[in-house]
């Protein structure tokens, strides 16, 4: 549905400051963006959000925020760190220099920089949300790392909202020139009833390996709306795990090409709907080379009211002979009124592959449950872990280690409360 | 009206399409289009009762408001709905009551398509209710299934002889609102099939209908209602096949079934239609909306289907558990080659508490044919302990087809189990290798795996089906594998 003409004067309004920086590629680049958003409105009734609306999104009144403070989780493990309140830039922390992991309205500004041509090549305007980010983001984050460049640390982009109404939309740029290495975290969180908008594009050259993980603890009553593109080169390896452990409603929509022969990714995540939340993944994976490979796994558990969305899809391009895909999605309801909708899917146009998808919905197994209380450990325990197990699929594909470790720490927490709730 | 143009019987073309020929009988047709009037006069033809009449109109003007869906993964140019004649019969002499009556060409056609009525009455087992276009033109073993209270007539006949069951459940499954082309077949359905099976009854034959499209330029649309009362027992096939013509033939159908208490319906259907010529001209248009109703507890449905033919399949035979431990199942291999494009699957609606449904989907794509499976399984909130099991596989042969699976699952009770696997790819070189090594040939290997492939569906079919079956999935994969 078009945005009402009185509506598009308040994005305007808030979109002024971050639209009128820059350089002039860049300004006339948002202005049509913003048209096009105009033009198409929010999604509502197509099949990519037959599950999920926004039209809690649409009735709310937004503003854009001033800059906000600076929030860390507990225990942050060791590793370069960027800091983001309200999407304004706050702390850079890190022995990389300013070229390599820093601002992304600064690195365009000097278009001599390698990683500026590749931005909006992948997350460009068919999407309204896109559209809508590549029209009004601000400051937003770059890595590019040269070839043959190991980063060992993680990397970790924190990005806090904590205003009542606010409308933040960010950006990420991630390029991985051939045979580099990163592990990139970015860590959503906040409180109050505001809405974020990311999109993040992904670059892996030919040989690189990218870990990426995408942490969503947005507070209770804020919405989440999240694109991620990645491209692969030939040979390349990409590890994204995404965790939904908070918010009202998030929506997050992840794209990968396998666009270079050999190249293979593995795409895990993790989300828990309690309360009334509802979080909605919806995935895509081409395979438009030959020999390329994909393990996507995701694991969800609703309870309480909660809504969980899983929405996979694999496409095997003509010519992409010898693909490999497997797809899972198992799902877990904790209480009677949660509700799981799965929809993995398989578009294949070669023949020569190998693809498969599986999905479950249901309870725990109670021959499982039974097996630990006969070993004497109570139904509440064995529940509990049996359901942490579950979950904790999810982050086998990021290495053992610290971060690894940490991860699985955030995952329980969440968890925990969860299982609580669904007990009550 | 007047003759069909073009004879055509064992020219050309046999190899491909063996069933290509055409029936040389007078027709009577209304004129092409759709409008009110049309309408009206399909009715009056038959001589309906004013109720029908009015549904029919009903539905007709819901149709007008509709718009033809286009979510399904196929593509095909614009039908032309006012292109086509809504009605077609073969013209009455004295009407027929005996088979000796039924014009002997009519007869000649069945005997080519392998279903000699005569034959059938004496090997027993099979009645056949054969709808020649769009009339019912003989009903063998009636007088056998009356005795036990079974109905197995024309439509048209039943509203005359049976309106009070009619008008009780015509539209209580598939309403005459429900979508596009079920809309449109309410309005002008012309014939069909109607079960009746009574109280504690269980059928003792199979009961058959071999339906075929005839006429040029005409639809058809039939409509099949079957009601199996409390406790009884009912298998259903369903026969199709239809003579090649370069246009695109419409075919939108609409099958009905409701089990009532305990009840159990088998709806079996090998499905041949015209697929078209190599280039993708003409075939048939099967634009179907099957679906069943469990109406009492621990009623079952089960439908299997062998999709071999048509240019364009748009179906999806679905079963609503509405009473208590109601059963669905839905048994599939959906084959396309040439330029053949498939949407099939399943609807599954777990409504009833310990509700069950199973689905196997086997998809065989070859040349540059498309198949895709679309299921839905649903588990609505009170339907505590439902269980499904989902399992589609597809088998591509050419590096020009395409596969796809979407299935959809919506569960709103955290008692249920759903379960969906899906797997896609060739046959393997290594299998073929084995079983050349053991003497067969590469196209008798290729049979032997796809027949393995498909065994699991092929084992519900009824036995004469099964290798009906069989053939003819030889016979669409000849030269698919090179």
């Amino acid at each position: 549905m078009r945005i009402a003409q009185e509506e598009r004067a308040a994005y305007l309004a808030a979109g002024r400051s971050a639209m009128e920086a820059g350089p002039s590629w860049l300004k006339l680049g948002r202005h049509e963006a913003l048209e096009s958003f105009f033009r198409a409105g929010f999604p509502g009734r197509e099949e990519a959000w037959k599950y999920t609306s926004l039209t809690a999104l649409e009735k709310r009144r937004l503003h854009s925020p001033a800059p906000g403070a600076e929030f860390l989780p507990d225990s942050l493990p060791a590793g370069h760190l960027l800091t983001y309140g309200n999407g304004y830039a706050l702390s850079r922390s890190t022995s990389l220099p300013e070229g390599m992991l820093g601002r992304l309205d600064v690195a365009l500004a000097h278009t001599t920089l390698p990683a500026a041509a590749r931005f909006g090549t992948l997350a460009g305007r068919e999407s309204a949300l896109v559209a809508l980010d590549t029209a009004l983001w601000r400051e937003g984050v770059v890595l590019h790392v040269p070839a043959q460049w190991r980063v060992d640390e993680p990397i970790f982009i924190v990005r806090t909202i904590d205003e009542d109404g606010a409308m933040v939309h960010e950006r990420s740029l991630i390029v991985l020139e051939p045979g580099a290495r990163a592990t990139v975290v970015e860590l959503c969180n906040g409180r109050g009833d505001y809405w974020r908008n990311a999109a993040t594009e992904i670059f892996v050259g030919a040989r690189a390996h990218l870990s990426y993980v995408k942490l969503v603890e947005d507070g209770a009553a804020a919405i989440h709306t999240g694109a991620l593109f990645a491209r692969q080169e030939q040979d390349s390896r990409l590890d994204v795990l995404s965790l939904a452990l908070g918010g009202q409603l998030t929506r997050q929509d992840i794209a990968l090409d396998l666009a270079g022969a050999g190249a293979g990714a593995t795409l895990n995540g993790c989300f828990l709907a309690g309360g009334r939340s509802h979080v909605d993944h919806h995935t895509r994976i081409e395979h438009t080379a030959a020999h390329t490979q994909s393990r996507e796994a995701f694991r969800g558990i609703a309870a309480g009211r909660g809504r969980g969305v899983f929405d996979g899809l694999i496409v095997v391009r003509p010519g992409a002979q010898k693909a490999d895909a497997r797809q899972s999605s198992r799902n877990l309801l904790l209480s009677p009124l949660a509700e799981i909708d799965a929809k993995p899917q398989l578009e294949i146009y070669a023949d020569d592959v190998k693809c498969s998808h599986g999905a479950t919905v249901g309870r725990l197994d109670e021959s499982q449950v039974f097996y630990l209380r006969s070993r004497g450990i109570g139904d509440v325990q064995a529940r509990a872990m049996l359901t942490h197990a579950f979950a904790l699929e999810a982050c086998a594909a990021i290495a053992p280690g610290t971060l690894r470790d940490w991860l699985t720490q955030r995952l329980d927490g969440a968890l925990d409360r969860l299982v609580e709730e669904g007990r009550k | 009206m007047g003759k069909s143009e073009n004879v055509g019987i064992g020219d050309l073309m046999q190899e491909e399409y063996r069933w290509g020929f055409v029936t040389d009988v007078e027709q009577e047709r209304v004129p092409k289009g759709l409008s009110e009037d049309v309408v009206r006069l399909i009715s009056a033809k038959k001589g309906e009762p004013e109720w029908l009449l009015e549904w029919r109109l009903a539905a007709y003007r819901h149709w007008r408001t509709l718009s033809e869906p286009h979510w399904a993964k196929v593509h095909h140019p614009p039908i032309d709905y006012q292109g086509i004649h809504y009605y077609a019969a073969p013209k009455k002499k004295a009407g027929p009551s005996k088979l000796a009556d039924v014009d002997p060409e009519i007869l000649a056609t069945y005997e080519k398509l392998g279903i000699p009525l005569k034959e059938q009455e004496m090997l027993a087992g099979v009645a056949v209710d054969a709808v020649f276009d769009s009339v019912s033109v003989a009903t063998t073993y009636k007088e056998k299934l009356a005795s036990l209270g079974i109905v197995f007539c024309a439509f048209s006949e039943a509203v005359r002889e049976h309106p009070e069951l009619v008008r009780q459940y015509l539209g209580s499954v598939v309403p005459h609102t429900d979508n596009f082309f079920a809309s449109l077949n309410a309005a002008v359905f012309s014939d069909g099939t109607f079960v009746y099976v009574p109280k504690g009854v269980r059928c003792p034959m199979e009961l058959s209908t071999y339906f075929r499209i005839n006429a040029n330029d005409t639809g058809q649309f039939e409509r099949t209602l079957i009601i199996a009362d409390e406790g009884s027992q009912v298998s259903y096939l369903e026969g199709c096949s239809a003579p090649r013509r370069d246009e695109n033939q419409l075919h939108a159908a609409v099958v009905e079934l409701v089990a009532l208490q305990d009840a159990v319906i088998k709806y079996s259907t090998v499905q041949n239609w015209y697929p078209g010529d190599k280039e993708g001209r003409g075939g048939i248009y099967n634009f179907v909306t099957k679906r069943g109703d469990c109406r009492g507890a621990r009623s079952r449905i089960s439908w299997t289907q062998v999709e071999t033919g048509s240019a364009i399949t748009w179906k999806y035979p679905s079963c609503l558990l509405r009473g208590d431990d109601a059963v669905g199942e839905f048994y599939s291999v959906a084959v396309t080659r040439g330029r053949q494009q498939a949407d099939t699957g399943t609807k599954m609606i777990h409504i009833g508490k310990n509700t069950r449904s199973t689905v196997v989907s086997k998809g065989i794509s070859a040349g540059e044919g498309s198949n895709a499976y679309r299921g839905l399984v649903k588990v609505l909130a009170g339907a505590d302990n439902a269980r499904n099991y989902t399992q589609c596989d597809s088998l591509l042969m050419g590096s020009r087809c395409a596969a796809h699976t979407f299935p959809y699952l919506e569960v709103k009770n955290d008692s249920a189990q759903v379960e969906h696997e899906a797997t896609t790819g060739k046959i393997g070189d290594d299998q073929l290798f084995y079983l050349q090594s053991r003497g067969l040939s590469a196209e008798d290997a290729v049979n032997m795996i796809v027949n393995g492939f498909c065994k699991e569906v092929f084992k519900e079919l009824p036995m004469e089906f099964a290798v009906e079956a069989q053939k003819l999935l030889a016979v669409s994969l000849e030269g698919a594998v090179g």
